[in-house]
């Protein structure tokens, strides 16, 4: 009973501070994507991450995603689905970014506990996104 | 008491100390804990990366990369290996390598989950694996949340020289959180005794405070808010003579504006007055109320007596310019004040009071609204003794009066006696009044002795019917506190007053005559007869008899005992024996000491004599 509860505070503790490692990861990324606007419309699909994105400031969620400025996307259905090919799509897991990475831009996943970022070049080139010298280290050739 | 109250005092903060002590020893064990606990795992990772360098260096002479690059069935055998060292606590066990844009990727992970594929980045944290990678030395990285610790420890895989790749084992434990959880249940305790102690010096503190208003309240005035005699108990126990001037205070006519205003007027002024003495004198000033108008102040000691004066100077000024309203009432009071300036002069500091007391009497005496201070500190010889002994002997009812007889030396028949005051010591020797009255004169025991020598002569009166003169100063006519016994007796024996004769002396020079000659009027109308004692010397003056109800006038003694070899006397004592014939006013000569003095007497036709020739003090 005792490990349980202590294991309950460390989930409660390590889901606060992700959560809020994330949002601040979300809050630079999306900065860095697009410097000049004040409102970013967003389109998500996945419910929690709503919640997630809702928290920040310069964001705009949107339900229809051809007037979202960029997508982030957490499941295969999305990419799968064609009408997206357009838009510029962010992923939220290593394997969409590897399965995908022909179309998306980038994805931030959590790997051994630690927060990864990845950008693709030819992506970013692809819509015309030049991101800040600080992010060179992300921006990978091939996943 | 003081002491059982510092053993507990000392017992309680011992505890205290002790328990604190207990409970950041709770905390220093758990970080020893932790610690031991962190480097016994630390140890344990060293070994296992120590062997899983061995293992891998066993598969490679060289060139880590480009082998497990182009062979991907090895690369799982080793992943498998790996993974058998990766069961918990070590989350993850994997290696990897630097490119050439300093980025660190996969080369194996033998990770049971979030297995990393092979050249994949991970984000790690660059400084300290740029460390080991260039010190090629092993790396604890320790990542700490609130109970949780994450540690990752770093081991360079060197081949030829060359940093090949880097193993990581990522490993985290439970064991510290459940110590801490452990601890924390110690410390619960702690916090529960800590409160405990907390409510108890709440409780303590408050008790201390209820003590403190308590104490305030016994030894504070309830009505002027100055220090009561309790507070002067104890303050003249531990007061240092050299460091103050004693000044008795005491309000002129204060019974006039209880009997004409009211007690509450009376409170009232008594308030306004204490408040008037605060905004006079300062903090470090000593404000008593010492009996119902009378208050005592010790002033703390300026550098010369001058300030002294001035300071009751300004007093005395301030209370007299003062105008109190009262209901609409204006009210006006004065007071006097007598000192002592120099307190260490004396043996005790209440015979230093005591002298502030008798000057406070000279300034009601010498017409009130006056500031009096000793003139002869220094050779005042007053003991506490004397006036005790008096004070033991009205108490113990050793005051005998012995009566002198009054002669009419037409018929030589006594008219009249002359009732002496004496004490009995121990011994049953008589003590004169030389040797005590003037020493008590200003003080309550005189009041006290006058009570006792009124009730002796009643009582006497009463048993033989005899007319019996006593001894009063003018000043005590005058004086509310003495002529209010006086009175007090003479009414409680109307029938016996007639037989009373007052003699009165002129002890000073007279003041407030009008006030004197209507309380004279008022003793007279009970049948009481006055006389003026000692008359021819002194403070004598002839204009008494204007305003003063006479009805004997004794000549004194010293004229008397002269009579027959100075002129001057004689024509002294004729001529005042002629004025008071003038006044129809009875004569008596004293001191009549042998029978020539008795036949001058008679030739000047002087009725009335007494003196050791016609008959000696005795009991009556």
């Amino acid at each position: 009973m005792k490990k349980i509860v202590i294991l309950l505070v460390l989930v409660i503790n390590l889901i606060a501070s992700v959560t809020k490692i994330e949002k601040e990861i979300y809050s630079t990324i999306l900065k860095a994507l697009f410097p000049q606007k004040k409102i970013i419309k967003i389109w998500v699909d996945n419910h929690h991450k709503k919640k997630l994105f809702r928290k920040i400031n310069l964001v705009k969620l949107t339900n229809n995603y051809k007037n979202a400025d960029i997508l982030f996307v957490y499941n295969t259905k999305t990419l799968k689905d064609e009408k997206r090919d357009k838009a510029i799509i962010f992923v939220g897991k290593y394997t969409l970014l590897k399965d995908y990475q022909d179309r998306v831009i980038g994805g931030f996943f959590w790997q051994k506990g630690r927060p990864n970022i990845i950008f693709l070049r030819k992506n970013l080139e692809k819509f015309n996104i030049t991101l800040p010298s600080n992010f060179e280290k992300y921006i990978e050739d091939r996943v | 008491m003081k002491h059982i109250n510092k053993i507990v005092g000392i017992l309680i903060l011992t505890i205290l100390i002790l328990i604190s002590y207990l409970f950041i020893s709770t905390h220093s064990i758990e970080k020893q804990i932790s610690k031991s606990i962190n480097d016994l795992f630390v140890h344990h990772v060293k070994e296992v990366s120590k062997n899983i360098e061995k293992f891998i260096k066993g598969y490679f002479k060289n060139n880590l990369y480009e082998k497990l690059k182009s062979d991907e069935k090895l690369r799982e055998y080793l992943q498998n290996s790996l993974s058998l060292t990766a069961a918990s606590p070590h989350n993850y066990v994997y290696i990897l390598y630097r490119d050439k844009k300093g980025r660190y990727r996969y080369l194996l992970d033998g990770s049971n989950e979030d297995r990393g594929e092979f050249d994949q980045k991970l984000d790690v944290d660059q400084k300290s694996w740029d460390e080991v990678y260039y010190t090629t030395k092993d790396k604890v990285i320790i990542h700490k949340s609130s109970e949780f610790i994450y540690i990752t420890y770093l081991r360079p895989i060197i081949i030829d020289s060359k940093v090949e790749g880097v193993i990581a084992v990522d490993f985290t434990s439970e064991l510290p959180a459940t110590i801490s959880q452990i601890l924390n249940s110690v410390k619960s305790i702690f916090n529960y005794i800590f409160l405990t102690f907390l409510a108890l010096f709440l409780i303590l503190l408050y008790q201390y405070i209820l003590y403190l208003k308590t104490k305030k309240y016994a030894i504070t005035d309830s009505l002027t808010q100055v220090y009561n005699r309790v507070y002067l108990r104890n303050f003249l126990e531990n007061i240092n003579p050299n460091n103050y001037a004693i000044l008795m205070l005491d309000i002129d006519h204060f019974k006039n504006i209880n009997d004409t205003y009211g007690h509450k007027a009376g409170d009232f002024i008594l308030r306004e007055f204490a408040n008037i003495l605060k905004t006079i004198l300062r903090e470090e000033d000593i404000i008593v109320r010492y009996g119902g108008e009378e208050f005592l102040v010790f002033l703390k000691k300026p550098e010369n007596e001058k300030e002294i004066l001035k300071v009751a100077e300004r007093i005395r000024k301030t209370i007299e310019n003062f105008s109190y309203e009262y209901e609409n009432y204006q009210i006006n009071i004065t007071v006097s004040i007598g000192i002592t300036l120099h307190p260490e002069r004396f043996k005790t500091i209440k015979e230093a009071i005591k002298i502030a007391d008798e000057m406070l009497y000279k300034a009601k005496r010498g017409g009130r609204n006056k500031v009096v201070w000793s003139k002869k500190e220094n050779f005042i010889e007053i003991t506490y003794k004397d006036i005790y002994f008096v004070k033991e002997a009205i108490d113990e009812n050793r005051v005998v009066c012995y009566f002198q007889p009054i002669y009419n030396i037409k018929n030589n028949k006594i008219v009249k006696y002359e009732a002496l005051v004496r004490l009995l010591d121990k011994n049953s020797d008589l003590i004169y009044p030389g040797a005590f009255l003037e020493k008590i004169v200003y003080t309550t025991i005189y009041n006290s002795l006058t009570k006792k020598v009124l009730n002796i002569i009643f009582e006497k009166i009463e048993k033989t019917k005899k007319n019996i003169s006593v001894n009063l100063n003018l000043s005590d006519i005058t004086d509310n506190m003495v002529f209010s016994i006086i009175l007090k007796e003479i009414e409680n024996n109307l029938a016996l007053s007639k037989y009373l004769t007052i003699e009165l002396l002129e002890n000073e020079s007279l003041t407030n005559q009008k006030e004197l000659g209507k309380r004279l009027e008022q003793l007279k109308s009970y049948g009481v007869k006055v006389a003026i004692d000692d008359f021819g010397s002194g403070y004598s003056n002839f204009e008494i008899f204007r305003f003063l109800p006479i009805d004997i006038l004794k000549i004194d003694g010293s004229l008397i005992k002269e009579i027959e070899n100075s002129k001057i006397s004689y024509s002294i004592v004729k001529s005042i024996t002629l004025f008071a014939k003038d006044l129809d006013i009875d004569i008596v000569a004293e001191f009549v000491e042998n029978e020539k003095i008795l036949k001058i007497l008679e030739n000047l036709e002087i009725t009335y004599a007494q003196g050791f020739y016609l008959g000696k003090p005795s009991k009556l």
